[in-house]
């Protein structure tokens, strides 16, 4: 079953007809599979964040469609993407955007404590995801007390405590050493094989391109190319990084 | 490119962040400037209210000067917060400690110059018509506009004053500069809160205890003007505020986490609100102190300038009175007659009362001020004042009518000598005490009249010469209010004979005047305008100070919340319940300071309403109190929608 389709997805900043304008995204067109986990990747400036931010309703395509769990969502008003959001989708932030004044448990229990979700579910769904992730323990503490690979933790719970159809994932690595990289890699495949979550995941790190089960490679605004792991992800890191030199800059970085 | 070059730049950039600082201190100037137009006006000191009208001016330029002082140093501190961060990168790429102090110097010395030049200029635009709304409201006639050069030279040398202490103190707290701290200053806001009740329950206990303790004291008079009963309890009402202010929020919350479905639905709005609590309790402080003063000084002079009617009642309750005695205020009854026909509203009755004025002694060396005291009959006084005395023979009544506290040397049981002509008659005082008097304490000056027996009165009356026999003539009218031309004609009458004395009235002829309901009135009208007018330009000034305070605050945390409600917003918060959310702390934000302010402020007027003795006009006191409350919110409502709209437009932008 789809989860999500995109269609002839565009984004032009500052005005269609101007002459100034940018073409961000130049009809991208993708689709996910429940339970997949896809990697996005491509050059800095190729619209990967813009994508994102209009796959998970933040951002207004100029023209395209997106269905996600059966739903238009280029076609809802602002408050019915929010809900939406909150009902339907989880966000895995860089930097993992937890609020500093709420204490980990509240912080995961938010997008239900948004809906106005019964008391009893949402204690039990989230000691449920919490027990998962082994941080059930530290619920009353605040973020900034914990270690960063537990608020990591933390913000994948809170992404996945509602249920989504998708969860997606912007840059989770960005800023972390590759020791942590690999910690939050491992919880997102964790989440995508043991609770069939199904992932979108924008990056730029290779290496952690590497767990996903299939990269869609973007260049100026619009689909590259497409490539999809055999299981080895030694071998699919290799590819990724052949990829990335034919599409060019990024293998340098690495 | 030098390093001016890049002063100048930052300057342009960061425009916004200085455009509050220079408000702030090109207001002060403007407001300093035209107060002290006025001072240095030669046509007001030439006028007849000068004293008065100097000391006005001269403390409203004080209070402003202390004002511009700590408002000027609050705009620079909140501007030089609002840049650590930008000072810390400055310092990573290797600028020295030296070289943040010259930036803050020379954008300092831009913005310093700039708001005192234009300042001035709008100072000097204003200032005329300033002086025109002082003079209308102040009753000055013929005052003439005029700009001295002192009042340059005075505003110039206080805010160079002013201007060098703010630059003083940012730069040794600049040469304290450490990257790191810098860095971290901007985003350490946002501490952990520990879930306590009891300090925010003790906290708004002492509060509540020690404003009802202080209701209490202000109603004994032994206690009320006794500075170390007093003070302790304006210290604890403070503490109990400021406790109230940092721990209330926590105790809230541990208290709503005993009902879970209340506390998550509130939960970012109550954590919002404890965590703006617990940063900026001490704004909130100073704004609830601000706002007490506020409501107390705005409400003050407001309840007493519109209960001058009320209050003249009571000091002066005949509409017109004089005493006619040492051959001074004599006045015929056809002549009385001729002035009354002639007046607008018509004499609804008129008494005359015969008294004594006799020469007195105690043991305690009792003075007073005609060195005399009225003596009346002990009939007659119970006749007029509706008390039924009743003396023997050789008994005394001491009827205290000074508002002074006090016996004035007369005192229950003593003895007291009354000297009548060549003979003195010792008298044994049964009573001392505050009572009412045939006629307002001062026709014939004095602190306190004395009563004696009907056959004691007749006995020293044989042995008087006839000049120290006088009466007090007592008169009440239709409508007081119409009464000024019978005023004036009878003043005018009076002083006649006099005037034919060719040794000219003496010292003590001289005390006994005319009095009227309508003069009283008009001095206390006049007395407590000018009060009104200092006062509430004060309130005027802390109501800005305050508002800029709360601007100030906001606009340094648009940043962080703006970032929060984005993360929020990716989540899946709506517009309509972010809004909500911002307001409900935008609300707290701007209304509790104002609530504990209110709550002093009546705490503090009902004090001093019974330290000055006016428990009579209490419920009136207070009516008009919170009229100016009421409007006081009013104003803070109007602050609030206006920034509400902005900062809730700011943070919620990209939604």
């Amino acid at each position: 079953m789809k989860v999500l389709n995109a269609k002839n997805i565009t984004k032009v900043y500052g005005g269609k007809e101007n002459i100034n304008s940018t073409k961000a995204l130049n009809g991208v067109e993708f689709s996910i599979e429940e339970g997949d986990f896809v990697g996005i990747m491509g050059p800095s400036g190729s619209g990967k964040t813009t994508l994102l931010n209009i796959l998970s309703g933040i951002d207004r395509p100029t023209s395209g469609t997106i269905e996600i769990a059966e739903k238009n969502i280029e076609s809802m008003s602002k408050d019915e993407l929010a809900l939406f959001r909150r009902q339907k989708l989880g966000f895995v932030f860089q930097e993992f955007n937890l609020l500093d004044s709420l204490t980990l448990k509240e912080n995961i229990m938010l997008p239900m404590i948004l809906d106005k979700k019964d008391q009893n579910l949402m204690e039990a769904k989230c000691k449920e995801i919490m027990s998962l992730f082994e941080i059930y323990d530290i619920g009353d503490k605040y973020p900034h007390s914990v270690s960063g690979g537990q608020q990591q933790r933390a913000a994948v719970s809170r992404s996945l405590v509602n249920g989504p159809a998708i969860v997606f994932a912007d840059e989770p690595t960005g800023n972390l050493d590759s020791k942590s990289s690999n910690a939050v890699m491992k919880l997102f495949t964790k989440i995508n094989t043991e609770l069939k979550s199904t992932i979108l995941m924008v990056t730029h790190d290779a290496f952690a391109a590497s767990f996903c089960k299939r990269i869609i490679f973007i260049k100026d605004g619009a689909v590259n190319m497409e490539i999809v792991s055999k299981g080895d992800p030694k071998e699919f890191f290799e590819r990724i990084l052949d990829c990335l030199a034919v599409l060019g800059g990024e293998k340098n970085e690495i | 490119m030098k390093f001016k070059d890049i002063a100048i730049k930052n300057f342009k950039v960061n425009l916004k962040k200085y455009l509050s600082y220079f408000l702030c201190s090109g207001f002060s100037v403007t407001i300093f400037f035209m107060y002290s137009t006025i001072l240095f006006n030669r046509s007001i000191n030439d006028s007849g209210d000068k004293e008065i009208i100097n000391m006005v001016f001269y403390i409203s330029l004080v209070v402003i000067a202390l004002f511009s002082i700590f408002f000027i140093n609050y705009a620079h501190t909140a501007f030089i917060k609002s840049r650590y961060k930008e000072f810390g990168i400055y310092m990573t790429l290797g600028m020295t400690t030296k070289d943040i102090r010259k930036i803050i110097l020379i954008e300092n010395l831009l913005i310093i110059f700039s708001s005192l030049i234009s300042g001035l200029v709008t100072g000097l635009l204003f200032s005329r018509l300033f002086q025109m709304i002082v003079a209308s409201i102040l009753d000055i006639e013929n005052l003439s506009y005029a700009i001295n050069s002192f009042s340059f030279v005075l505003s110039i040398s206080l805010f160079a004053f002013i201007f060098l202490i703010v630059l003083i103190f940012s730069r040794a707290a600049a040469s304290k500069f450490e990257i790191g701290e810098l860095l971290k200053k901007s985003r350490e806001n946002e501490r952990e809160i520990k879930s306590r009740i009891l300090p925010g329950i003790l906290g708004i206990t002492v509060l509540a205890l020690s404003l009802i303790s202080f209701v209490c004291i202000s109603e004994y008079d032994e206690l009320n003007s006794n500075m170390i009963v007093v003070v302790p309890h304006i210290l604890v009402i403070f503490a109990g505020g400021y406790m109230t202010i940092s721990f209330m929020g926590m105790a809230v919350m541990c208290m709503m986490k005993k009902n879970p479905k209340r506390y998550f639905k509130n939960l970012l709005v109550l954590t919002e609100i404890t965590h703006k609590f617990n940063q900026n309790k001490k704004i909130i402080f100073v704004l609830s102190i601000l706002s007490s003063m506020i409501v107390f000084f705005v409400a003050s002079p407001f309840s007493l300038y519109s209960l001058s009617e009320k209050i003249s009642g009571i000091n002066q309750p005949h509409h017109l009175e004089f005493a006619s005695v040492y051959n001074a205020n004599k006045i015929n009854e056809q002549t009385l007659e001729d002035i009354f026909k002639e007046s607008p509203t018509k004499l609804k009755s008129e008494t005359k009362v015969e008294f004594l004025s006799l020469k007195f002694k105690t043991d305690e060396n009792a003075t007073d001020i005609l060195g005399a005291k009225p003596v009346i009959s002990q009939s007659r006084y119970n006749q007029l004042t509706k008390s039924n005395l009743s003396l023997q023979k050789g008994e005394v009544f001491n009827a205290i009518t000074a508002w002074q506290p006090g016996t004035f040397g007369i005192s229950k049981g003593k003895t007291l000598s009354l000297t009548a002509g060549e003979t003195s008659v010792n008298f044994h005082v049964v009573d001392s005490a505050r009572a009412p008097w045939v006629s307002s304490g001062n026709s014939f000056p004095s602190n306190s009249g004395l009563v004696l027996n009907d056959g004691d009165y007749a006995a020293l009356k044989e042995k008087i010469i006839s000049t120290n026999i006088g009466t007090y003539y007592i008169f009440d009218f239709d409508n007081w209010k119409g009464t000024g031309k019978a005023i004036e004609s009878l003043k005018a009458e009076l002083n006649q004979p006099n005037k034919q004395n060719p040794l000219g009235l003496n010292e003590s002829q001289k005390m006994l005047t005319v009095l009227s309901r309508l003069e009283t009135y008009d001095t206390l009208k006049r007395a407590y305008s000018m009060f009104m007018f200092v006062t509430t330009v004060m309130g005027i000034l802390f109501f800005i100070a305050a508002g800029s305070v709360l601007f100030f605050k906001q606009y340094t945390e648009i940043g962080s919340a703006k970032e929060k409600f984005y993360k929020l917003f990716k989540i899946g918060i709506t517009k309509k319940e972010a809004r909500k959310i911002l307001s409900k702390e935008l609300a707290v934000t701007f209304f509790a300071p104002l609530i504990f302010g209110s709550i002093m402020g009546y705490a503090f007027i009902y004090f001093m309403t019974h330290l000055v003795g006016g428990q009579d006009v209490m419920t009136e006191f207070m009516q008009n109190a919170t009229k100016v409350v009421f409007g006081y919110f009013v104003f803070q409502a109007g602050f609030f929608l206006v920034t509400r709209k902005k900062y809730v437009g700011e943070v919620l932008e990209k939604f």
